[in-house]
């Protein structure tokens, strides 16, 4: 038996180490490759259908710099993984809601969420910095007190193993 | 032989022609045993001998390609199976957009593809280490049949990327191939390539790690797939605590495809159109 809070920790583990899949949100490698024609994405090109003042329209982006959030334009081929990063975030949130409509059809209150998109980051834009799942900023040494309300423990998986 | 059929005469089952391409099936064929090894050594634990009903591709048409029989992983035929070759086909995106698509690898862009080719090889066999352990844990034998599926196509993801570096990428691509045999998940000396492989969970995350690890590949993965939507990654991973309750999970479970949902040709089958592996051959494991 598993309880729903740890599910959360769990939820909260596996979703940010997979935003961290889709690279720095903000990445001239990712622009560069998609120019030269190497490295599509889903349907090939993500602005197929947009008008062409759309397609190159800056994106307004969430940069971490000086100890701050601060929201930046940056041109819309250079924020691709971003917007990539959140149309899995939409797919996600689908995938979540699922749950949560079985969890209350069984009976109980309580509800899933996904964390900030700044939490538990090891790439990207908020790798230098700590959030809570809320995305409230927060030190190093009140992250290192309370990432365990957040995150599954090593001793709590050694249990799990066990189980 | 022709590419939407696979041939089944040669070690490597394919629909490459590698009968007529003696270099790349030497290097393949040199690189086979080594895959086993890797299989034997990081592949499913505890189940390696299990009669596993598996389903098996003999061809990449949307419409029909694939046989079901129980077989030991190990004798799984993974092989080579590459979408079939489009006329005239034409670059999707890009500032080349528009141009006849490359068939051979440009000069200007070779670091970067292989790099590419890489990165996307090693997340295959990365997949697979991670998994290892989850079929102790697996809450029903349908689960357990579900894993297996993913793991040997995961395997055969790998073959894909590994003739892609053979036969494109010279001494090159060959070694690269090698390493991504000896890379491991978790290792200190050779870990995988990214960061989020190095994990062995060995408990809760099946769920987990297939609805949100999986998921990502809808972005980046689907370029061929044209108008055909890729379908949801628990379609075949069903949530099974709730087996009684959550009519709509189950009706969703039933819900069939007018055509393959996925036509990089693996996990197209709705779950409901495959059986779960037999209580036999789980017990025998």
């Amino acid at each position: 038996m598993i309880d729903l809070p740890t599910i959360q920790k769990k939820l909260n583990l596996h979703y940010s180490l997979s935003l961290d899949l889709f690279g720095s949100e903000v990445s001239t490698n990712a622009a560069n490759a998609f120019n030269a024609g190497i490295k599509g994405r889903y349907h090939g090109d993500p602005d197929r259908g947009r008008p062409s003042a759309a397609r190159t329209a800056p994106i307004r982006c969430s940069s971490w710099s000086n100890g701050e959030i601060k929201r930046v334009d940056e041109p819309a081929l250079t924020a691709l993984n971003m917007r990539l990063r959140d149309d899995y975030t939409q797919d996600c949130v689908k995938g979540m809601l699922r749950w949560n409509k079985i969890i209350s059809t069984a009976g109980y209150h309580f509800k899933l969420t996904l964390p900030n998109v700044a939490f538990h980051r090891q790439i990207g834009e908020f790798r230098d910095m700590h959030a809570t799942p809320d995305g409230v900023l927060i030190d190093d040494a009140t992250w290192n007190k309370r990432k365990g309300e957040w995150l599954p423990s090593t001793a709590r998986r050694r249990l799990h193993r066990l189980a | 032989m022709n590419i939407m059929n696979v041939d089944y005469s040669t070690k490597i089952p394919n629909n490459v022609n590698l009968s007529e391409d003696r270099q790349v099936l030497k290097a393949l064929e040199g690189w086979h045993p080594g895959y086993m090894d890797w299989w034997s050594d990081m592949g499913p634990e505890g189940f390696q001998q299990s009669l596993v009903y598996l389903r098996t591709a003999y061809s990449v048409d949307p419409r029909g390609w694939a046989k079901f029989d129980y077989v030991k992983m190990p004798e799984y035929r993974w092989g080579i199976l590459l979408a079939p070759q489009e006329e005239n086909r034409v670059i999707p995106f890009g500032e080349n957009y528009g141009k006849p698509a490359w068939q051979e690898v440009p000069g200007e862009h070779r670091a970067t593809l292989r790099r590419l080719i890489v990165i996307q090889g090693d997340t295959e066999p990365a997949s697979v280490e991670q998994q290892r352990h989850l079929g102790k844990t697996a809450p029903s034998l349908y689960d357990l049949r579900n894993l297996f599926q993913v793991n040997v196509e995961e395997g055969r993801h790998l073959w894909a990327m590994v003739y892609l570096l053979q036969k494109y990428f010279g001494r090159d691509g060959r070694e690269e191939a090698d390493e991504l045999l000896r890379r491991r998940s978790g290792d200190a000396d050779s870990p995988r390539m990214l960061g989020r492989l190095q994990r062995g969970d060995a408990g809760l995350a099946v769920v987990l790690h297939v609805h949100l690890l999986h998921r990502p590949r809808r972005q980046d993965a689907a370029a061929l797939a044209g108008a055909v939507r890729l379908r949801s990654a628990v379609a075949h991973l069903p949530l099974h605590a709730d087996r009684r309750g959550a009519s709509h999970v189950r009706r969703r479970d039933r819900h069939q495809p007018r055509r393959a949902a996925h036509l990089r040709g693996d996990e197209g089958k709705p779950a409901s159109a495959i059986p779960p592996i037999s209580p036999r051959s789980a017990r025998s494991a």
